[in-house]
């Protein structure tokens, strides 16, 4: 019996040592093989998404639009939700049988790095698809080492909303986009009556493009052009922390931690001035808020014209076995149908600019923020997050020690020194990683 | 062939016979064995020892699922061992939960359980209320208690029900997950609304406390809390043994309730099962996850060795 044991555990750590090995190098020497699936030709693409019901009306409703150009490709779309998308998606291209099409956002790094995706460059060549007609951040958010990796499909900007009758009440101007920081800042004081909990501010807070949307228009950045240095500690970035921090707790002009309400959204309820936060807001306050006047304005400027990215796109994995077939896809939903189709919702801004820029965007509906254009001007001055393979650890260094900053009151000094001692850790095993 | 011959013959085949039904019998009956064990045994392997033993493996390894393991000998451990912003803080967090959280809820479990065990009107209701927090559990209950124990401390500020029943009674509430102070209490209070779980093993326990010993006990001139302490306590201290272990075991593996109620700053309530979870799943590095897995695994085993070595000391066993 205790020998049978011995067995069993040796052929339990073979058979780990050859799984594990096994997964990895399937993954990494996928590498060269070319697609099958001539254009033309019949072909059936796997396509992964997430999101809900919404999301799938309007895949199916591109895929309409689709069959009746290409009817001989086949398209499964595959509905992922979102909460355990980045685990299957990482999964499958591990196990070196990826979906043909994956929808991906900041995590599209740590696969472009790995070497799992294909280069999209040489399509867009070939198709004559100039890269110049999409938002230059939706781009660029997606290229790795220059190369393009996906194509944007949707994308938005930290946007600032405002409560005009707040604003009328204290005979402020509303927001322009010219305006400044400073500006800003005179006017949520204005606005902020702790004693009836109004704020010229609704929450801010680590989330990075929360903190992002101050440092880099103040000038500063998270990490340097490269993105191997630590940054956020220079004078320009620590100001802008700082800038937070005093909003909190010196002005009080935007709510702390306990101040906030759990279930209540403080935007909508009419008890901030402004909010800085995501262009959904825009449908939502179409739909919910009756009793104000609101409007939205690009984020303030500092230094710079700076608000941060949201998007996601399409890639193609290399082992794909049906790359050319999964590129007309990719084509005709980051192309002028597929971006029409989006434009229709209203919400998020299509990448691909002729579109952005019609009234099949720009004309909103009933009750529109009187300044909806201003989502143009906003996807202008965008710029893409700086993802690395170690993002989603940096976002946690950022959550903790500006999390200490902002809910907890500690020195600006201080909690940066850590996190640099945090992050050039995580940046050294990226570097150890992308090798 | 004379007769006695054939009659040994006879019964030496009968013998072999015998033999060689018996064998094909123990046969049958270790094939059954395997056959029957099999569901068990092959879950057992497939789903408890094979990732037991790959995470011990993957401890000495760096993987992040997409390129091959790379061997790195006990670096994880080294890196764990210094890393203080998350580690050592949610070792911590998850020690309080266990030195505060576990005898209060053996206290209060006991309390409750001891109330729930007179022979009152209607016993069989309270007994389902206090039953039922055990029954709704998960996520939805806890995202009501995050509601519940909104601070709302600003002036004109509406609380949470809870701050609002202190308000009445001029107690300002804390801030609760708002504050690094109240953030963690806030976590052990959720659990003990579910404390009146605990009766399942509570009552069989006072039940079966001898009545001839209280009865002698009150006799003697013992008063209620002399009985309590002096007879009932020590007859269920294999109850409390057995509450103690899993109590500690459980703690150890807090992980619903500071990830659906964290605190401003998730450092603050986060637990050794939060940590593990985000470096295997958020992060994907699978050896370091694994290497915490281990630490964890480590840290069980040593507190329920020492726990049932100091056990013989005060528990008693009626058999004894």
């Amino acid at each position: 019996m205790k020998k049978s044991w011995r067995m069993l555990l040796a052929m339990l750590l073979v058979t780990a040592m050859m799984f594990s090995a096994g997964c990895g190098g399937s993954a990494d020497t996928g590498g060269g093989a070319d697609s099958g699936g001539e254009p033309g030709k019949a072909a059936e693409v796997s396509f992964s998404y997430w999101g809900g019901d919404f999301d799938k009306a309007r895949m199916e409703k591109i895929y309409e639009e689709f069959k009746k150009v290409h009817p001989e490709i086949k398209v499964n779309l595959i509905q992922i939700p979102s909460d355990g998308y980045e685990q299957k998606q990482l999964a499958t291209m591990a196990a070196g049988n990826p979906y043909d099409v994956v929808q991906l956002a900041e995590s599209f790094y740590s696969y472009a790095s790995k070497g799992t995706l294909e280069d999209l460059t040489p399509y867009l060549e070939r198709d004559g698809i100039d890269t110049s007609d999409y938002y230059d951040a939706a781009i660029r958010a997606y290229s790795y080492q220059d190369k393009v990796m996906a194509m944007p499909m949707r994308m938005g900007t930290m946007i600032l909303l405002y409560n005009k009758n707040l604003f009328d009440q204290h005979g402020l101007q509303y927001p322009s986009d010219e305006w400044t920081w400073d500006d800003f800042y005179a006017a949520a004081k204005t606005i902020t009556d702790p004693k009836n909990s109004i704020f010229g501010l609704g929450g801010v807070g680590s989330w990075w493009a929360s903190y992002q949307t101050w440092v880099y228009s103040y000038g500063g950045s998270l990490l340097s052009e490269d993105r191997t240095q630590f940054t956020l500690d220079s004078p320009e970035a620590k100001k802008a922390i700082q800038t937070i921090q005093d909003m909190i707790w010196k002005d009080n002009i935007a709510p702390q931690a306990s101040q906030l309400l759990q279930g209540v959204d403080m935007w909508t309820s009419g008890k901030v001035g402004m909010i800085i936060d995501g262009p959904w807001h825009i449908l939502s306050s179409q739909a919910n808020i009756k009793d104000f006047d609101w409007d939205i304005a690009p984020v303030p400027k500092g230094a710079k014209e700076a608000s941060p990215l949201f998007s996601n796109a399409f890639a193609i994995p290399k082992l794909s076995k049906n790359k050319e077939a999964a590129w007309e896809v990719v084509k005709f939903w980051t192309g002028e149908t597929g971006q029409k189709i989006l434009a229709a919702e209203h919400g998020e801004i299509p990448p691909l600019k002729s579109v952005a820029e019609s009234d099949a965007y720009l004309n909103i509906g009933d009750n529109p923020p009187a300044n909806f254009k201003s989502q143009l001007t906003s996807a202008q001055r965008a710029f893409a997050p700086q993802a690395t393979v170690k993002w989603d650890e940096i976002n946690r260094a950022a959550d903790t020690y500006l999390g200490q900053i902002f809910n907890e009151q500690r020195s600006v000094d201080d909690a940066l020194a850590e996190m640099k001692i945090e992050v050039d850790r995580l940046l050294e095993e990226a570097k150890q990683l992308e090798q | 062939m004379p007769r006695f011959l054939h009659k040994t013959n006879d019964l030496e085949g009968s013998i072999m016979v015998k033999t060689r039904r018996a064998r094909s019998l123990a046969k049958r009956e270790s094939r059954n064995f395997w056959l029957y064990t099999s569901p068990w045994i092959i879950g057992f392997v497939a789903f408890t020892a094979f990732p037991f033993l790959s995470s011990f493996i993957l401890s000495f390894m760096q993987w992040d699922v997409l390129s091959p393991p790379k061997f790195v000998g006990i670096d994880n451990y080294v890196q764990l061992s210094q890393d203080k912003t998350y580690f050592w803080k949610d070792l911590n967090n998850t020690l309080y939960y266990a030195l505060i959280g576990v005898p209060l809820t053996i206290i209060l479990g006991l309390a409750v359980s001891v109330l729930l065990s007179k022979p009152i009107r209607g016993i069989n209701f309270y007994r389902i209320v206090f039953y039922l927090p055990a029954v709704f559990g998960g996520v939805a209950v806890l995202k009501l208690w995050t509601y519940l124990l909104s601070p709302g401390t600003g002036d004109g500020m509406n609380p949470g029900l809870i701050n609002a029943m202190l308000g009445w009674f001029g107690i300002q509430g804390p801030g609760w997950s708002q504050d690094p102070h109240w953030a963690k209490p806030a976590v052990l209070l959720v659990g003990l609304w579910g404390v009146g779980g605990s009766m399942m093993i509570w009552l069989p326990a006072l039940a079966s406390v001898p009545k001839d010993l209280l009865e002698a006990g009150e006799i003697d001139g013992a008063n209620r809390f002399q009985r309590f302490w002096r007879i009932t306590v020590p007859l269920i201290t294999p109850a409390i043994f057995f509450q103690l272990t899993m109590g500690i075991i459980g703690s150890f593996q807090i992980f619903m309730e500071p990830v659906i109620m964290p605190g401003s700053s998730k450092t603050w309530t986060d637990s050794l099962m939060v940590v593990l979870f985000d470096n295997a799943f958020r992060f994907y590095k699978m050896g370091y996850a694994s290497a915490i897995a281990w630490v964890i695994f480590i840290m069980i085993m040593l507190v329920t060795l020492v726990n049932l070595y100091f056990s013989r000391r005060w528990v008693y066993y009626e058999s004894k």
